[in-house]
């Protein structure tokens, strides 16, 4: 029961967030105006558009592109053993990224569902790869550094591409930094589905995962197809790593935070699963908020806010691994 | 080996000196150089000064790559991998709001960098721990390069679009200045030029280089923060381009039998700018890439060559 109590207070403070994050920014509504903005829209008012228009596509992308991170973050983690395993250190989101810009350069303007369809493949093949590169063993500082090499080389590619096309030039900040700037609500509710999908497959497979983790006989001998319970993982990384590029572009450190944060809570893969989504909405809304609010009137990307926090968390999580290693 | 180095990098050199938007031939290229006043004033005025920086630059990324790996015997520890050079960048960037000369602000940034990662990767009782250094530089180099986003967000859109060029590491707009610069940092890599035999010793281990008569830990302590002015220096002149530093120490190695030779690493990171500067000016020139992009195309595979290396001797 205390899990659906915990539940419950992560997602009133999420709503308490995303309220603030419908009011606060470069113009001021009182809670009300708000109110009847949402429920009695009227497009003629410019004041009404930015709120509609802009506030909620991108509050929305945000609870979207958190939940989704945080969820990838604890499948990843529980699959590799890692503690500092996080779609956007490990490579999987600059992979993402490349799949996606490759494809707009190379057909020009693709439709959402390819966009979509490019950001999966390219997450799944970068996870593979990055495995691949890391290798097995047990040295947990394996995977963020053959994570970071890859991604960079993914990430210079992307810079290559971009700046290639001059009139490219103001989306290089989306697809280098991750930004929820440019939310556009149709956009977002395509793709929103596809992190679903891929929060519920995590869901069903974190039982699996959990067997298999402990060890490999052990999993077959209790009956679990390994190659399968593997599979499903990667399906969610995929799906819900490669919806949340597609919707921001390469984000980093809610994958990282946000497990470490449910684990507080205590509970098992499954219970980590359905505590991450509040928490990795959460942090994504707090930052986005944090990020147009302490610049306003020009606003600081949400990966670069990320960045300011999550930097300083990894650090801490370094150390404190070292201190027990002593 | 040491005298192909020295051949290919004039070699490039020259060539970078007859590259861009109009190539030159050799026989004009001579000319040009021969009458700085007339025919050449184009070339001495713009291509000289770019060359000279480039030059120097290269010289001071190889050269504190070199030494980060050799001290801290890792060899992905280089100064863009650490954090370093992503400090010197905000640094600059920072002393450019204020006012600051910029060399003096990338130098502060660079040694706070150093020093953050000092205590951030030091074990409780084994010092200084090789492995944990890169993962520590990394988030280091990824909470600096954030700052300096923050930093370029207060600016004005003109001083932002050259913040932005600069900060892919570029060489456009060197003159004269510059190579003043440039040279005054030359004094600074000189302890390190003649570190040679000591971070020969240094390789043996601790123990060994003591009970052979070196002061481990002043010489590390010194050196480390030589070798970080160094590449903070290097920063303000080109802004900070990728992977040169972490390319031209194992490069520079395999020149010198395997030995950490200073003046290859030097050779092989001057040799490393010269390329990718050729190429940012004759590929697609009309895009103005900075040169950066390219080091960092040539240097990311190296990167993940080096980390499949290090796995597979289990030295990850």
């Amino acid at each position: 029961m205390s899990l659906i109590r915990h539940l419950a207070l992560l997602w009133l403070a999420v709503l308490a967030g995303s309220v603030a994050a419908l009011c606060l920014g470069a113009l001021d509504y009182p809670l009300h105006a708000a109110w009847a903005m949402l429920t009695d829209y009227d497009p003629a008012d410019p004041a009404q558009a930015i709120m509609a228009g802009m506030r909620l596509p991108r509050v929305i992308a945000a609870v979207v592109v958190g939940a989704a991170l945080a969820v990838a973050g604890v499948i990843m983690q529980a699959m590799t053993r890692n503690p500092l395993a996080d779609p956007g250190l490990t490579g999987v989101n600059a992979g993402a990224a490349l799949a996606v810009v490759l494809g707009l350069y190379a057909f020009g303007a693709v439709s959402q569902p390819v966009v979509a369809g490019l950001a999966l493949l390219g997450a799944a093949l970068a996870a593979v790869l990055v495995r691949l590169l890391a290798g097995g063993g047990d040295s947990t500082l394996r995977l963020p550094l053959a994570g970071a090499a890859f991604g960079t080389l993914c990430l210079s590619l992307v810079a290559l591409i971009v700046l290639l096309n001059p009139e490219a030039r103001n989306i290089y900040r989306f697809w280098m930094v991750g930004s929820l700037a440019v939310s556009d609500m149709a956009a977002v509710l395509r793709l929103a589905p596809i992190a679903g999908i891929g929060i519920v497959i995590a869901l069903l497979a974190a039982r699996p995962i959990e067997a298999l983790m402990l060890g490999v006989e052990m999993g077959s001998a209790l009956g679990l197809n390994v190659g399968r319970v593997m599979g499903l993982g990667l399906a969610a990384v995929a799906m819900t790593a490669g919806a949340s590029v597609a919707i921001a572009g390469p984000v980093g450190f809610i994958g990282l935070i946000a497990p470490h944060i449910a684990r507080r809570f205590g509970g098992g893969l499954a219970a980590q699963v359905l505590l991450a989504c509040p928490i990795g909405a959460g942090l994504a809304v707090f930052a986005d908020l944090a990020g147009r609010w302490f610049a306003r009137p020009a606003e600081l990307q949400l990966g670069i806010v990320l960045a300011m926090v999550g930097a300083p968390a990894f650090m801490i999580l370094v150390r404190r691994m070292l201190r027990e290693a002593a | 080996m040491r005298i192909a180095f020295f051949a290919l990098t004039v070699a490039l050199a020259a060539l970078s000196l007859a590259a861009g938007r109009s190539w030159l031939l050799p026989q004009e290229l001579a000319a040009a150089l021969l009458d700085p006043e007339g025919a050449g004033r184009m070339v001495w005025s713009l291509r000289v000064p770019r060359v000279v920086v480039g030059l120097v630059a290269g010289a001071c990324f190889g050269l504190s790559g070199l030494v980060f790996q050799t001290l801290l015997r890792n060899p992905l520890a280089s100064p863009d991998v650490i954090g370093v050079t992503q400090g010197a960048a905000f640094g600059a960037v920072a002393a450019l709001g204020f006012g600051v000369p910029v060399m003096l602000g990338a130098w502060g940034g660079g040694l706070v960098a150093i020093a953050a990662l000092g205590w951030l990767a030091a074990h409780p009782k084994r010092g200084i721990e090789p492995r944990a250094v890169v993962l520590q530089g990394l988030a280091l180099a990824i909470l600096a390069g954030a700052g300096t986003e923050a930093l370029i967000l207060r600016m004005g859109d003109t001083d932002a679009g050259a913040a932005m060029t600069w900060l892919g590491g570029t060489l456009g707009g060197t003159a004269w200045p510059e190579v003043t610069r440039a040279l005054w940092l030359l004094p600074l890599t000189l302890p390190l030029l003649l570190a040679g035999r000591a971070l020969d010793r240094l390789e043996l281990g601790d123990d060994l280089a003591h009970s052979l008569g070196l002061r481990v830990g002043a010489l590390r302590v010194g050196l480390g923060l030589c070798a970080a002015l160094v590449a903070a220096g290097a920063v303000s002149l080109c802004g900070p381009m990728s992977f040169v530093a972490l390319a031209a120490g194992p490069i520079g190695r395999m020149a010198a039998r395997g030995r950490p030779s200073p003046v290859c690493a030097m050779l092989v990171g001057a040799a490393f700018v010269m390329l990718a500067d050729i190429l940012a000016r004759s590929v697609a020139p009309v895009a103005l890439l900075p040169t950066g992009l390219y080091t960092a195309l040539i240097g990311a595979p190296v990167l993940i060559l080096t980390v499949r290396r290090m796995r597979n001797r289990n030295a990850l």
